[in-house]
């Protein structure tokens, strides 16, 4: 803890740590300094000199002890000039003048000149009513202009689909500069020429070839930067704002809607709020458009019974009838099939309330355990591998702390696509903080590019668990596990599985990993040493491992990576599971998987689960239920007669396109929750009309389990229900009496009921909620070999896919700027294979897997390794799972030259 | 409210990537060996460009910007700060009045009207078939001889008036 001292600003005292800047004690004594350039997540600049103020300290004597003066207080010398609060840290006994005549006169001074060559725009700029310079001209502006010369022009210009320019009204801040450096890590834009002329601007003025966030945009204090998609679309006085989380990935951002009428008209970040502030990637600050989209379903509908077919097509129903239908179908078939012909399947981007409800449903209602969130796994996973992986509930560290941590592992994903937000915080700290990256993934990601001065460990295709062994064994050559930052011992599991690990791992000498993922012996050891030995450190991992054929060796070779580099300890645990969703951590801790109730508890354990049969009032069966990838499996068979899918466009996420169709062509009853037809809905029995993140409130647990409250922003699309409605008027015409009369009084049941989650409510979350954690740990840790024993499939290519930024499953596809950025999917070839394959721009490509083919337009990318394709998980144009299921280590496919380009897919 | 942005002409120039013509190889080696780290070699690196293309179209920045391991952005945002880089093509001869106190007083303005005038271009341009291009500068530190002309990178001319001038602009090649 760094010392405190004391400050005195115009007559206010406050106690702040040493070293805080001037701006920012001022803030905790509540006395107003105006900022322009100075922003909380930039390093000081002193650029544009609004903050000036007049600043003293106290005189001191020879012997450096304090004058005093007539008072008897101390006598305070002040400096002669004003200075620049923003970059002044504080020392004892300072006093600071905002409001003496020579502070005001500063002030004005500045004032004057940043509205030499500002343009009279305010009537027509976006920003005007939310603009600090107007606010400023308003409060400190003169109400004359002492000049009478021109003022000086420049052009306006569209820097791409997202960034407007009009430089006329720019104060050369440099805010959006350095953001784009320091944390986008794009460094897009740059001050062309200098002085008065000083222009924003992008390389050659050409479009943006960026991430195309809007953050730049948002710390624009003026509005010199404004966003195409929101251009003269409002007048901010007119906008309710309502502020909620992200729906498009795990890392939870808070985010700003801005309301009109019915209608979203624009979304941005919220300074000194959320994790993420300001921040928004491109997904979360322009992907809402799919909330106001007409296609969005309005009613419920319903197949009439018979042959499918011809004639027997989905139509328009009450939301009763629909929900007594449904009823019916399911008692019928529980009835005659009993209740384990019934599957419950997707849930991820449910808030916590509606994933609780939804399983309780299955469990409670209808008796059936075929419960899973996870409708992309390829192999069976227990649902508590990714808690056990994360240190089994132990304190996990914050996003804000990854950022200050010394050493940071990213395996496996591309954060750029799957978890932007986090890759912002890394970037961040590695330009700020001294983060260093080590990145393994057999592509060169943005993380790993050779300015962030990390070390790419670029594995070949199918060597993960081969370089997680590596790296294990490494690690124990230079000691046991660590013991807690608070001295504890690992836990006995951990030392119990130690001998066995040690054994197994034997074999596992850096030149063996060497030889199997092509990193090269000397990498694999140091960068076993630098997690083991920095001063902190962290592991991420996310959806490629998941997704992974050999997941739960993977995962469990990720936990004895964590506790033998220091990563996971009793007391802590520094490895995060970024999933797919935003609520990918609420689905697992509310027991959206077939072995474990809310809080994994597990089924089998008789004693741990009396409790949810009393509350819930019913029997429930201790056998686990079968995972995502066997109730495809019997579906397709016929076993499984009846699912429920929610929000999931499982014809495209389940592994194996050709099986999924057989599933739901086989099933007699197929129930789809939605926003739209999508796919899997045209296919189903019954549809559901759903709400959107937008239309509802409740609760989300983004990857580090921060548990966030999500707010309704617009009333329901007419017709719409949200989930939990849904589940509840099924559960009700099934006979069960529930009666919550909202998303709060599920939640107070949760915290009742669930292990982890006690005591907690609503009112607790606000305005940032804490991050669950349970000690002892919810799941027992264990060091076990991790092998997997399938053969490597096949021969040819192998896929290599991952999300990008601009596509991020079925919504993205309607929103038509992310599209139109995404461009089109292309399957992407080293320069070597390339060669290989005698390819030509322009041309097409055929991909074989074990399950069909896929032809796509092929381009040349020098980040995919020889040997491999890189096709775009999500894309509109990409269904992935034509090409079948992965077995082994991955997918491989055989490619050949396919002629001229053609549009595939939907 | 302006509409579309400023249309942008790429002048002639080299176009599609571009790299170090291989007898300037040594000279970028040399540049970057003065320096701990790649990135501040980009001015020696942007003189070496210029001199070789004469000006420093977008490819050659970015050619510069790999060189040096910086972002394409940073680097034409350093080539824009200095007035002494041509973004733009410069004639055969690159004629930089001195505009500064001394050459000023000594008729600065008057020797710029005439060039002006007999090569029918104004600041920054460049006459159609490329000989000339006229630029105003800032002090070139030959004060005693004002006003002042240099042509190209090197040739100082002093003491000028408009005869002077003319009899500069028959003898250039
Ligand atoms: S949109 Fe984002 S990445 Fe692009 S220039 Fe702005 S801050 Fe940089
Ligand atoms: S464009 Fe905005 S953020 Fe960027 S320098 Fe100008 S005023 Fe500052
Ligand atoms: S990083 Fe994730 S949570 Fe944040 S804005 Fe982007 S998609 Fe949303
Ligand atoms: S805010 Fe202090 S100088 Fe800009």
């Amino acid at each position: 803890m760094s010392a405190k001292v004391r400050v005195t600003i115009n007559g206010r005292t406050v106690e702040v740590p040493a070293g805080t800047l001037v701006t920012d004690a001022a803030r905790a004594a509540e006395v107003h300094i105006p900022v322009f350039c100075s922003h909380a997540k930039l390093p000081p600049l002193g650029a544009c000199r609004i903050c000036l103020v007049e600043i003293g300290l106290p005189r001191k004597d020879r012997d450096g002890k304090p004058v005093l003066g007539a008072d008897g207080g101390p006598e305070i010398a002040w400096n002669p000039k004003p200075q620049t609060g923003c970059t002044t840290p504080v020392s004892e006994g300072m006093v600071v003048a905002t409001d003496s005549p020579v502070a005001v006169k500063a002030r004005k001074g500045t004032m004057e000149f940043l509205l030499v060559n500002h343009p009279l725009d305010c009537p027509v700029c976006d920003e005007g009513g939310e603009c600090q310079l107007q606010d400023l001209a308003f409060a400190f502006g003169a109400d004359f202009s002492r000049m009478s010369d021109a003022k000086r022009t420049f052009v306006s210009e569209n820097l791409g689909p997202v960034v407007k320019k009009e430089a006329n009204r720019c104060i050369v801040c440099m805010r959006c500069v350095r953001y784009c450096d320091e944390i986008m890590g794009e460094d897009a834009l740059t001050p062309h020429r200098r002085g008065v002329r000083t222009e924003i601007s992008s390389f050659d003025r050409q479009p943006l070839d960026c991430e195309q966030c809007g953050n730049c945009v948002e710390v624009c204090p003026v509005g010199a930067l404004t966003a195409l998609p929101y251009r003269f679309k409002a007048r901010p006085w007119d906008l309710r704002q309502h502020i909620t989380i992200c729906p498009w990935c795990s890392n939870g951002c808070s985010v700003r809607l801005g309301v009109r009428g019915t209608e979203i008209l624009r979304a941005r970040g919220t300074e000194r709020r959320g994790v993420n502030q300001e921040y928004l990637c491109v997904r979360g600050r322009f992907g809402y458009g799919f909330v106001n989209d007409a296609a969005r379903l309005t009613g419920a509908l319903v197949r009439p019974p018979g042959a499918a077919g011809a004639g027997n097509a989905l139509e328009p129903a009450s939301f009763e009838e629909a929900v007594a239908h449904a009823a019916a179908r399911l008692r019928e078939i529980a009835a005659r099939d009993g209740a384990d012909a019934i599957a419950f399947l997707g849930g991820e981007k449910l808030g916590l309330e509606e994933q609780y409800l939804f399983q309780k449903l299955a469990r409670a209602v209808l008796g059936t355990n075929h419960v899973d969130s996870r409708t992309r796994l390829v192999a069976p996973l227990p649902g508590t591998a990714f808690l056990k992986a994360t240190g089994g509930g132990r304190p996990s560290i914050s996003l804000d702390e990854l950022g200050r941590t010394k050493e940071v592992l990213v395996l496996g994903d591309d954060l750029q696509g799957e978890s932007p937000f986090l890759q912002a915080v890394l970037l961040r700290g590695q330009h700020q903080q001294g983060v260093h990256l080590t990145v393994a993934h057999p592509r060169r990601v943005k993380l790993a590019r050779a300015r962030f001065g990390g070390v790419w460990l670029g594995l070949a295709p199918g060597s993960e668990l081969a370089l997680l062994n590596g790296l294990t064994r490494a690690a124990l050559d230079l000691g046991d596990p660590l013991p807690a930052p608070s001295g504890g011992p690992p836990p006995a599991e951990v030392a119990a599985g130690l001998p066995a690990l040690r054994t197994a791992l034997a074999a596992w000498t850096p030149e063996r990993a060497a030889q199997a993922t092509g990193v090269p012996a000397a990498a694999i050891v140091a960068a076993a040493r630098r997690l083991r030995e920095a001063p902190s450190r962290a592991i991420v991992f996310g959806r490629a491992y998941a997704e992974h054929a050999q997941a739960a060796a993977l995962l469990q070779a990720v936990e004895n990576l964590g506790w033998a580099t220091g990563a996971l300890t009793a007391g802590r645990s520094c490895v995060l599971y970024a999933g797919p969703h935003s609520g990918t951590q609420g689905a697992l801790d509310m027991g959206l998987a077939p072995d474990v109730l809310p809080g994994y508890v597990p089924l089998a354990d008789a004693a741990a689960r009396a409790p949810f049969e009393k509350q819930w009032n019913a029997k429930l069966g201790a056998a686990p239920g079968l995972t995502a990838p066997e109730i495809l499996a019997a579906a397709a068979a016929g076993r499984v007669k009846a699912l429920w899918i929610v929000g999931d466009e499982w014809v495209r996420s389940a592994p194996d396109r050709a099986l999924v169709e057989q599933a739901l062509a086989r099933a007699e009853l197929v129930i789809v929750s939605d926003l739209f037809l999508t796919e899997t809905a045209r296919r189903a029995h019954v549809v559901f009309p759903a709400v959107s993140f937008a239309e509802k409130e409740g609760v989300l647990v983004d990857c580090e389990r921060r548990l966030q409250r999500t707010a309704r922003a617009l009333a329901p699309r007419r017709g719409a229900k949200s989930d939990g409605e849904i589940f509840q008027a099924v559960a009700r015409a099934l006979g069960a009496a529930w009666s919550y009369r909202t998303n709060e009084d599920v939640f107070r049941e949760i915290a009742r009921l669930v292990p982890g989650y006690e005591g907690l409510s609503w009112a607790t979350l606000l305005p940032l909620g804490p991050q669950w954690a349970s000690e002892p740990a919810r799941v027992a840790a264990s060091l076990r070999p991790a092998a997997d024993e399938r053969p490597a499939a096949g021969e040819g290519l192998w896929l290599l896919s991952g999300g990008v930024l601009f596509q991020q499953g079925s919504l993205g596809h309607r929103i038509e700027l992310l599209t139109r950025l995404a461009g089109a999917a292309c399957a992407r070839f080293h320069p070597d294979e390339w060669k290989r394959l005698g390819l030509t721009a322009g041309d097409a490509v055929l991909l074989e897997g074990p399950g069909g083919s896929l032809t796509l337009p092929v381009a040349v990318d020098e980040s995919v390794p020889p040997g491999a394709v890189f096709v775009p998980y999500a894309h509109r144009d990409v269904e992935l799972n034509r090409l079948g299921s992965p077995g082994g280590a991955g997918l491989r496919v055989k490619a050949s030259k396919a002629g001229i380009a053609q549009r595939t897919g939907v | 409210m302006s509409g579309a942005p400023a249309p942008h002409t790429a002048p002639a120039g080299p176009v599609g990537p571009v790299a170090w013509p291989s007898a300037l190889q040594p000279k970028v080696a040399e540049a970057l060996s003065h320096y701990p780290n790649r990135r501040s070699a980009v001015l020696p690196l942007l003189w070496i460009a210029q001199r070789e293309w004469g000006w420093l179209p977008p490819e050659v920045l970015r050619l510069v910007a790999r060189t040096v391991e910086l972002p394409d952005a940073e680097v034409f945002g350093v080539a824009t700060f200095y007035t002494m880089f041509n973004l733009k093509p410069v004639g055969k001869y690159h004629l930089q009045v001195c505009m500064t106190l001394s050459c000023s007083l000594m008729g600065a303005d008057r020797l710029f009207q005439h060039l002006s005038g007999r090569l029918g271009i104004g600041h920054g341009e460049t006459t159609p078939d490329g000989r000339f291009t006229l630029r105003r500068v800032e002090c070139l530190a030959a004060c005693g001889g004002g006003p002042c002309l240099q042509v190209n990178e090197e040739k100082f001319h002093e003491n000028l008036d408009e005869a002077a001038v003319d009899r500069l602009l028959e003898r250039l090649p």
